[in-house]
């Protein structure tokens, strides 16, 4: 072993980073960031004021949802508009996804619908959020705001996802029993090469390679986001 | 939530397998009897909190400063969920419980081993948690312990990645990140189901390194110190850390 007395001094082993984004790239990025929180605010919302959708049991738990996406789609529009840019406007949803989910209307009797929902923009959130982050890095101030939110997107999916009898956690690119068109949410989720390390080649007792898909989340690029987001569109 | 120093201690009402046998009262006579070793698991203590070598992060290293700050605390979570699966047949665990906890320790040992690798072998040090007698077959104690942990990796993480230069280590980070907030969400609604205890705040802490040393002082055997702090800690919409 080192001697652990001295002090460290070595080279960084990863490989170089990318130019630093601009003001424009930083605000493009919290414009996207700001679709996913008008997504997620919405549907909680809209369930918070329906009748009869949400059963009693679980009331707390999207209560406290709604309330947080309302402050986190407050604190990207703060930061949009702090730095001198308006916020885009919010897009009409259609939460049957296409028709993914035929006839949703935050109806009593389409909780399982609306769970299901709950889990893919969750995931759909975690994603997003780690895909900006890189755009993000040369405004600090930018960078916290997202990472506060992030790790909450991260406790929010797990939640949903347990609160449906799902693990908290994504295996491979797995869905679960969600609709065939949701399965860009997912892809890339199977990745096991975090940066130098192949992390299944670590996961022999730790869960095989599944353990190590869930042992990491993955990035969504701003297209593949963006090409998500028009699915809930109407 | 806010960071509250050396709270990880004091989960522990009885500190430590010497403070333990003085309380009751046998000193240095090494009678024990099969309950005693029950009552107070120090049969798992690996040392005194700061007993250990002086163990300095230097900052002026850059991003491997902040990946060796992660190796500490996956370290210690990897440890910590090892000890808890290893406890299971003498622990009022369910099986449900039993499968999360199994997961969320396959998770952090990769995590582990993924800081190692990454680190070097020159860079990645390792640390010795220390339990100061926490009984790992206790379900409220283990979870009590896995909430202050999981959310001060968070907050640290979050803490940190504006200290990364590189963006690519720095989305690794974060990537880890989330799942320790997946972590925190099933740990919290076990201890309180089906309330806010999954997410209690709107936006999660970020913790500068300082802060992450002080918390995780009382669980190292090992003397944890920094150098060359960055002067500057940009803080989260918390403004705590």
């Amino acid at each position: 072993m080192a001697d652990r007395r001295s002090t460290i001094s070595m080279t960084p082993s990863v490989n170089t980073s990318r130019s630093a984004a601009g003001p424009a790239e930083v605000l493009a990025a919290l414009q996207l960031l700001l679709q996913v929180e008008y997504l997620q605010s919405t549907l909680y919302s809209r369930a918070k004021a329906a009748t009869g959708l949400v059963p009693a049991t679980d009331e707390a738990v999207y209560n406290t949802l709604a309330d947080h996406s309302e402050q986190q789609l407050l604190l990207i529009t703060e930061a949009i508009t702090t730095r001198t840019a308006l916020p885009a406007p919010s897009p009409i949803f259609d939460f049957t996804v296409k028709g993914a989910f035929p006839g949703f209307a935050f109806a009593a009797g389409q909780y399982p619908a609306f769970q299901m929902l709950s889990q893919v923009v969750e995931d759909l959130g975690v994603r997003a959020y780690l895909g900006q982050l890189a755009t993000l890095a040369s405004d600090k101030s930018a960078l916290n705001t997202a990472v506060a939110i992030f790790t909450v997107k991260g406790r929010n999916a797990s939640e949903v996802r347990r609160l449906r009898g799902k693990l908290g956690w994504i295996t491979n690119n797995g869905r679960d029993d969600l609709p065939v068109s949701l399965q860009p949410v997912y892809d890339g989720e199977e990745n096991v090469q975090q940066g130098t390390v192949n992390v299944a080649s670590l996961a022999g007792d730790f869960g095989g390679n599944a353990g190590a898909t869930q042992a990491f989340d993955e990035p969504l690029t701003s297209a593949q986001l963006s090409a998500i987001l028009t699915l809930f569109v109407a | 939530m806010r960071i509250e120093l050396g709270s990880l201690s004091e989960l522990h009402a009885v500190g430590t397998r010497r403070d333990f046998l003085r309380l009751i009262g046998l000193g240095g006579a090494l009678v024990l009897l099969p309950s005693f070793v029950t009552a107070c698991s120090s049969d798992d203590v690996t040392g005194l909190p700061a007993s250990g070598e002086p163990f300095v992060i230097d900052f002026s290293a850059g991003d491997p400063a902040v990946l060796q700050l992660a190796f500490v605390l996956e370290q210690l979570e990897a440890d910590f969920y090892g000890r808890v699966v290893a406890a299971f047949a003498r622990s009022n665990f369910t099986t449900t419980e039993q499968t999360l906890l199994t997961d969320i320790r396959n998770h952090e040992a990769i995590h582990r081993g993924f800081l190692a690798s990454t680190l070097g072998p020159s860079a990645a040090f390792e640390v010795t948690p220390a339990y100061s007698g926490l009984p790992f077959t206790d379900r409220a104690r283990v979870l009590a312990f896995a909430k202050q942990v999981e959310d001060l990796g968070i907050a640290m993480y979050n803490g940190a990645a504006q200290y990364v230069a590189n963006t690519n280590t720095m989305i690794l980070l974060a990537k880890i990140a989330a799942v320790e907030g997946r972590h925190a969400s099933a740990i919290g609604d076990l201890l309180t189901p089906r309330t806010n205890s999954f997410a209690p705040t709107p936006f999660d802490n970020l913790a500068r390194p300082a802060t992450v040393g002080a918390a995780l002082q009382p669980v190292l055997v090992e003397k944890i110190g920094f150098v060359n702090l960055p002067p500057i800690f940009l803080d989260g919409p918390n403004g705590n850390g």
